[in-house]
C-alpha cells in the first residue's frame, strides 16, 4: 500500500508518520490553500482545512485534527465543520484532543469536555456510516497537566494501526469498542453535569409561527420555513460591527444539526428547521461581511442552517 | 541553497536539543499543535483577564542548571533577538515565566520537577535559524544547515531568583 500524508504542518506530519510502522515510507506533503492542491484534496479543505489526511494507493483513507485545548466555551465548536466534510465523503476522523485537562492563567482550573461534542460526533458517525469519533488525550490525574512523554498517543495510534488493518472496511472491533465507550462516557459524564444534555440557552426549539410572528418585520415572503412545524433557533450577540468572523459559530451550528435535528446525511434531512438568528445585524451589513462566496470562509455559514434571521429579514438557505 | 521554513527550523532545534540531553518543556510549533505545553510569560502592565500583551516562546528547554528561552525563524531576525533580552531584562517578565513553569509541574526525568531546580537555574536566551550565521554573543545560537544543527553558547544569564 502507497501511503501518503497530507498536512497542516510538517511538524505534525511527523508526528502522525510515527504512529504506525506502515507510514514511515509514506510521503508527506503540505496541504495548500484551496485551489492549490489536488482535486481530491480540495474536496476536503472546502469547509476548513483539517491537520491530516491520509491516502492509501491515492484514496483518502483516514482524516485527523489534533488540539491540545479542551473543548470548553468558544472553542467547541470551533474545529467541527472540517471534519463533517470528511464524514460526508464517509472517510473515517479521529479528533485527538484532551476530555479534562487544566487551563492555566490567572484563574487555573481543570476544565472538561462539552460533551455536546461528543454527542454530536457520534451521531455523525451512525448518520454517515463511519467513524467520525473523538479520542482523549489523557491528562495526569493529579494535577490535569496533559501527558507528553509520549505515552499519550497509545490509543490514537491502536485506533489508527486498526483502520489500517481493516481497509477499506471502517469499522473493526478496536473502532467500535472505542464507539462503545464514548457512548457509556457521554452518559456518565452528562450524570455528573447534565447541562450538557440539553441544548444550552443560545439554542431553543421554538414553534416556528410563533417565532416568525415575534419579528419586527413583515415575514410573509420566509413562509416556505413554516413547512417544518419547528425550529432550532441559534442566537448570536454580534454587533454590526463584529460580525465578520466564522469561529466558532459556524462549527457549532453543526453540533446541534447532528446532536439534535439531522435524520440523514443532507440537511434536508430534517424535521426542524435550524435558523441562526443574529438579531443585531442587518441583511444588508450582513451580507457584506459575510458573503455566501465558496472563496471565503464566510461561506461555512451557508453549509446547514436553513437561513439566517437578521434585523430586518431573512437570508433563506436552499439545500440540495 | 533552499530556504528553511519556521517549522523545519523548529522541528531541527528541538530535535537537537532532545538528542544533546536538554529536557525541551514548552514550546509553540509555528503553526499546528505539538505534545508540549505553550508556555505563556505575562505583560507586567497588563492585569486584566486573558493573554494580551503576553509572551509564548518557540522553545523552552531546561540543561544543566540553564533554563533557555528560544525563539525561531527560517533567518536570523533582530527583533527576536530584541525580544529576547526584553524579556531576561524584566525580573516580572522572568517571575511570570517561573510562575507559569511552576504551576505546570514540570517534570525534567531525573532532575526532578522544576520548582526543584527552580533555586539552582540561571535563564538564558538562544536564536535558532537558518541562512545567514550573525554575532549575538549575549545570546545562545542555534545555527540549522543542511538538517544540522551547530549551538554556539552565549555570555548572559540571569541568576537565579
Amino acid at each position: 500500500m502507497a501511503y501518503e500524508i497530507w498536512g497542516d504542518n510538517e511538524n505534525e506530519s511527523l508526528w502522525f508518520q510515527s504512529l504506525d510502522l506502515r507510514l514511515k515510507t509514506a510521503t508527506v506533503r503540505n496541504i495548500g490553500r484551496r485551489g492549490t492542491n489536488s482535486e481530491l484534496i480540495d474536496s476536503l479543505v472546502v469547509y476548513d482545512r483539517p491537520d491530516i489526511i491520509l491516502l492509501a494507493n491515492k484514496k483518502p483513507i483516514l482524516v485527523l485534527e489534533k488540539t491540545a485545548e479542551v473543548p470548553t466555551g468558544h472553542n467547541v465548536g470551533q474545529r467541527v465543520a472540517r471534519l463533517v466534510r470528511a464524514a460526508e465523503h464517509q472517510i473515517p476522523v479521529l479528533y485527538f484532543l484532551p476530555f479534562d485537562a487544566r487551563k492555566h492563567g490567572t484563574f487555573t482550573g481543570i476544565c472538561s469536555i462539552n460533551t455536546r461534542l461528543i454527542k454530536a460526533m457520534v451521531r455523525m458517525s451512525e448518520i454517515h456510516d463511519v467513524p467520525v469519533l473523538p479520542v482523549e488525550w489523557p491528562s495526569r490525574g493529579e494535577d490535569g497537566e496533559l501527558i507528553n512523554d509520549g505515552s499519550q498517543d497509545s490509543k490514537l495510534a491502536a485506533l489508527i494501526s486498526s483502520l489500517l488493518d481493516s481497509y477499506p472496511n471502517k469499522w473493526n472491533e478496536e473502532i467500535n469498542n472505542h464507539e462503545e465507550w464514548l457512548e457509556s462516557e457521554l452518559e456518565r459524564r452528562n450524570a455528573s453535569y447534565p447541562p450538557y444534555e440539553k441544548l444550552p440557552a443560545s439554542a431553543k426549539i421554538q414553534k416556528t409561527a410563533k417565532f416568525l410572528d415575534g419579528l419586527d418585520f413583515d415575514t410573509k415572503k420566509y413562509a416556505s420555513l413554516l413547512r417544518r412545524q419547528n425550529t432550532l433557533i441559534y442566537k448570536m450577540d454580534m454587533a454590526p460591527e463584529s460580525c465578520r468572523r466564522e469561529d466558532p459559530y459556524t462549527g457549532t451550528q453543526f453540533i446541534y444539526d447532528y446532536g439534535w435535528l439531522r435524520e440523514g446525511p443532507k440537511p434536508t434531512d430534517r424535521k426542524t428547521n435550524l435558523l441562526i438568528h443574529v438579531p443585531k445585524v442587518t441583511v444588508r451589513r450582513w451580507s457584506e461581511a459575510n458573503p455566501n462566496d465558496p472563496q471565503r470562509k464566510s461561506s461555512n455559514w451557508y453549509l446547514t442552517a436553513d437561513g439566517i434571521v437578521l434585523k430586518d429579514g431573512i437570508i433563506l438557505i436552499e439545500h440540495d | 541553497m533552499s530556504v528553511l521554513t519556521e517549522t523545519q527550523v523548529f522541528i531541527a532545534v528541538r530535535d537537537f536539543l532532545n538528542q544533546h540531553g536538554f529536557a525541551v518543556i514548552g514550546g509553540q510549533p509555528p503553526s499546528g499543535t505539538d505534545h508540549l505545553p505553550v508556555i505563556e510569560i505575562k505583560d507586567p502592565l497588563y492585569l486584566g483577564r486573558g493573554s494580551k500583551g503576553s509572551y509564548k516562546p518557540d522553545l523552552i528547554a531546561w540543561h544543566k542548571s540553564n533554563l533557555f528561552i528560544i525563539e525561531l525563524k527560517p533567518s536570523f531576525n533582530q527583533q527576536d533577538r530584541n525580544k529576547i533580552n526584553k524579556v531576561l531584562n524584566s525580573r516580572e517578565r522572568i517571575g511570570s515565566l517561573w510562575e507559569s513553569l511552576v504551576q505546570r509541574n514540570i517534570n525534567l526525568g531525573e532532575n526532578g520537577k522544576i520548582s526543584d531546580v527552580k533555586s539552582n537555574t540561571k535563564v538564558v536566551g538562544g536564536l535558532g535559524y537558518g541562512g545567514r550565521k550573525v554575532e549575538h554573543p549575549e545570546l545562545w545560537r542555534f545555527f540549522v544547515k543542511d538538517g544540522e544543527v551547530e549551538a554556539t553558547p552565549g555570555s548572559f544569564a540571569i541568576d537565579p531568583f
